[in-house]
């Protein structure tokens, strides 16, 4: 479903991501784990298409992000670890321009709104501003949002930040849903035990450079994924 | 403290001429100075031209009567329009809308700082726009009436005495734009009415300004006196200038104590009113039909949202969707008195009136500029239309076809009036229609042009992408000069070729220059929108 190769993007003289191989297959759920500064956004924004890289390749489903962005992007939705959305909508017309710009038909949207809206308690407030809404809502407006066209994968920069434990666990829910028909996610996080209990996989970075990857199991070992993860990083 | 916050809003401001965001490093020191070279050849070179022949044309005769606080007085005026007109809104974003409200309302800084650096900052803009017309008039004065250091001394003080003005007037508009915007449910509404005032204000400020001020040079001593008799207020503020320190002492005592006014209600609301305006009632959702859109539609709606959203966005860039059709009318109501006029003046010339018209609807064209700041304007949500399947040319053609779906049908209006009233050839009659609106095409690929080559989306303050950047200026002064050339070649060498050939080669440069700009926004402009 995602294939990383060889990837590298360097700021000035900062080497953000340094040639990153990555594997994601289709029923996967892939937690993305380092400390602030390590490279997860810069990863993760180069996956989607919005962060220019210096080298390497990204395929989404064997096609290339840098020879067809527009193929590559139908196929995903991502979510940033702030969604600055736009302001002067109102929450049903943002929704409805994400559908109309991925073309999902009038029926679909509909009902697609109605079921992920009401699971994060959210249709009430879909007809006032965007600017109004809490940074919890904007988080659940950018969720549904990202649900609507059925992405085969799923790119989140920190989802939980925000989400209060009942939308927590819907967005566990729909994050499976999405795997067990075929698509795949890709989400980075510093919460540990979330990583542990719903990831198949996980890779953790280090200064740009993947340092482990592989089934929780084999990142961890015989610890916690918190401890396999300070290992790591030198800390303890 | 004071200091710090005034020291962050002015970086803010000037961010662009000091720092790369695009290569994320500062500019070589030549680089910023070449930018300020330019800023300032565009502010005193143009604009401060256009002044300075104003008060050539006033000084003397005002001077002459023994009038010269009068002449003040119109300067000054002007100063004070040019400062404060479209001020409301930016007083109000300015002091209530900024982004980082709740940044600064969160630290143990005192509200009154916040608020002192923002009137600050709206200050010190009210005092460069202000110098732009009061310096010319001072020099002009000082040249045609010679004087000592104590005029040339109180005619300084009277700068920052008109700039206060411009403050006061700046702050006490925007906290009532403010104040109503709080008591309705749909601030839209708030900013339709105003702008229509506005507009209508400007309308009829306008079209009777030049009257007015010949009326003025002629009747000088009449008005003077009536003035003098009636509004000591006026008299001692055109004295004031004229280095009577006694006035000048009365006028800053009577701004002074209007600011204090003005001081004491903006800092006993300061905060409600900030942490207010953000809120909106809670709308009830119900479900409707929806007809699926595509995504190019799409994209323009979300422009035009943004657009309709924003009072800055709308008076600052969409100013002739209103006044062209308004001079189309106007067209109908007068216009044949003006091809008679044009027919006497320029009898030589024959067809010197459609050019003209031409020209002043390219001038009005000018006013519609929302290409421009649109790319700075996505801001922080830059990242939500690059990660959308469509590409980037779609994305910057949705930009494009917000500046014509705005410009278009008034412009089409306006030209009908024209042909109406001009009643020349088919073949004329045509190209009147075209000219304005190829012009107006080349207007929005060049404003998006500027907008790619100078973007800013680290703006806290709106106000920064729609009125201040660098991109909205010099798309209005090339639109200007365009205009303005169009209408001085015809009438220096351009009316021996005729009226339709004139036309003819203006609509072909048009389509060239729209076709290149076309060309690199295609392929060079996508990539710098890209690389944002």
């Amino acid at each position: 479903m995602l294939r990383i190769e060889h990837l590298t993007k360097i700021f000035g003289e900062k080497v953000a991501v340094d040639n990153l191989n990555l594997h994601i297959k289709p029923g996967e759920i892939y937690g993305f784990i380092g400390h602030n500064g390590a490279g997860k956004t810069t990863t993760l924004r180069s996956v989607v298409g919005i962060q220019q890289f210096d080298s390497g390749e990204i395929y989404i489903d064997g096609i290339s992000i840098k020879a067809d962005p527009i193929a590559c992007k139908q196929m995903l939705a991502y979510i940033p670890d702030n969604p600055d959305l736009y302001e002067f909508m109102t929450g049903i017309k943002y929704l409805n321009f994400i559908a109309d710009i991925f073309e999902v038909s009038a029926a679909q949207r509909q009902a697609r709104i109605r079921d992920y809206a009401d699971r994060f308690e959210l249709t009430a407030d879909l007809a006032s501003p965007i600017a109004s809404y809490s940074h919890g809502m904007r988080q659940k407006l950018a969720i549904v949002s990202a649900w609507l066209h059925n992405p085969r994968l799923i790119v989140m920069d920190e989802p939980f930040v925000g989400l209060d434990p009942k939308a927590s666990r819907h967005l566990k829910d729909m994050m499976r849903e999405v795997c067990d028909s075929g698509g795949a996610i890709f989400f980075s996080t510093h919460v540990l035990e979330v990583a542990e209990r719903l990831c198949d996989k996980v890779a953790v970075i280090k200064q740009g450079r993947l340092v482990r990857f592989g089934t929780v199991e084999e990142v961890k070992g015989d610890d916690s994924l918190e401890d396999a993860f300070l290992e790591l990083e030198g800390q303890q | 403290m004071i200091g710090i916050l005034l020291k962050k809003q002015t970086a803010e401001v000037w961010r662009g001429y000091f720092y790369d965001a695009k290569e994320n490093k500062a500019r070589s020191r030549f680089s910023t100075a070449m930018r300020f070279v330019l800023f300032a050849l565009l502010m005193i070179g143009l604009l401060g031209g256009i002044f300075t022949a104003l008060a050539l044309f006033l000084c003397q005769p005002f001077a002459d009567a023994g009038m010269g606080w009068m002449y003040f007085v119109v300067m000054g005026m002007v100063a004070i329009l040019l400062g404060a007109f479209g001020s409301i809104f930016n007083g109000y974003a300015g002091l209530y809308l900024a982004k980082d409200n709740d940044l600064l309302f969160s630290m143990p800084v005192p509200l009154n700082s916040i608020l002192a650096a923002r009137l600050l900052n709206v200050y010190l803009l009210g005092l460069m726009y202000a110098a732009i017309v009061c310096a010319p008039a001072l020099i002009v004065y000082w040249v045609t009436v010679p004087c000592g250091v104590s005029v040339v001394c109180a005619g300084l003080l009277w700068t920052f005495l008109v700039s206060a003005i411009v403050l006061v007037l700046s702050c006490a508009l925007g906290w009532v734009v403010a104040r109503i915007s709080l008591k309705l449910k749909d601030k839209g509404l708030v900013a339709a009415i105003a702008a229509i005032l506005l507009l209508a204000a400007y309308w009829v400020f306008c079209s009777q300004i030049y009257a007015a001020i010949n009326d003025l040079a002629i009747n000088a001593a009449l008005y003077g006196a009536q003035v003098q008799e009636s509004a000591a207020v006026l008299y001692n503020f055109g004295r004031a200038a004229e280095g009577d320190w006694f006035s000048l002492l009365i006028m800053t005592a009577v701004v002074g104590a209007v600011f204090a006014v003005v001081w004491l209600v903006l800092s006993r609301t300061f905060l409600h009113t900030a942490t207010a305006s953000g809120a909106q009632d809670k709308a009830t959702y119900r479900e409707k039909t929806i007809r699926q859109k595509s995504p190019a539609h799409a994209l323009l709606k979300k422009e035009l949202q943004r657009f309709t959203s924003s009072v800055n966005y709308m008076l600052n860039c969409g100013l002739g969707t209103v006044l062209l059709p308004l001079f189309g009318v106007l067209l109908l109501w007068k216009g044949e008195e003006y091809v008679e006029l044009f027919g006497e003046i320029f009898a030589g010339m024959p067809g010197t009136a459609s050019i003209l018209l031409c020209a002043v609807a390219c001038m009005l064209v000018v006013m519609n500029d929302a290409a421009s700041p649109s790319v700075s304007l996505e801001g922080r949500n830059l990242w939500l239309v690059r990660s959308l399947p469509v590409s980037t040319w779609q994305i910057l053609q949705s930009k494009l076809h917000l500046q014509i779906v705005l410009t278009a049908p008034p412009l089409f209006f306006c030209s009908l009036c024209a042909i109406l009233v001009l009643r020349v050839s088919l073949v004329e009659s045509l190209l009147v229609l075209l000219v304005p609106q190829l012009f107006m095409l080349l207007l929005a690929h060049l404003g998006l042009t500027l907008g790619l080559l100078w973007p800013n989306l680290k703006w806290t303050d709106e106000t920064a992408p729609v009125k201040r950047s660098m991109a909205v200026i010099l798309t209005i002064i090339a639109g200007w000069v365009c205009g303005f050339a169009f209408a001085v070649i015809w009438l220096w060498q351009g009316w021996h070729i005729g009226a339709v050939l004139y036309l003819v080669i203006a609509a072909v440069l048009a389509i060239l220059a729209c076709l290149g700009i076309r060309l690199w926004l295609m392929s060079g402009g996508c990539k710098r929108f890209e690389a944002l």
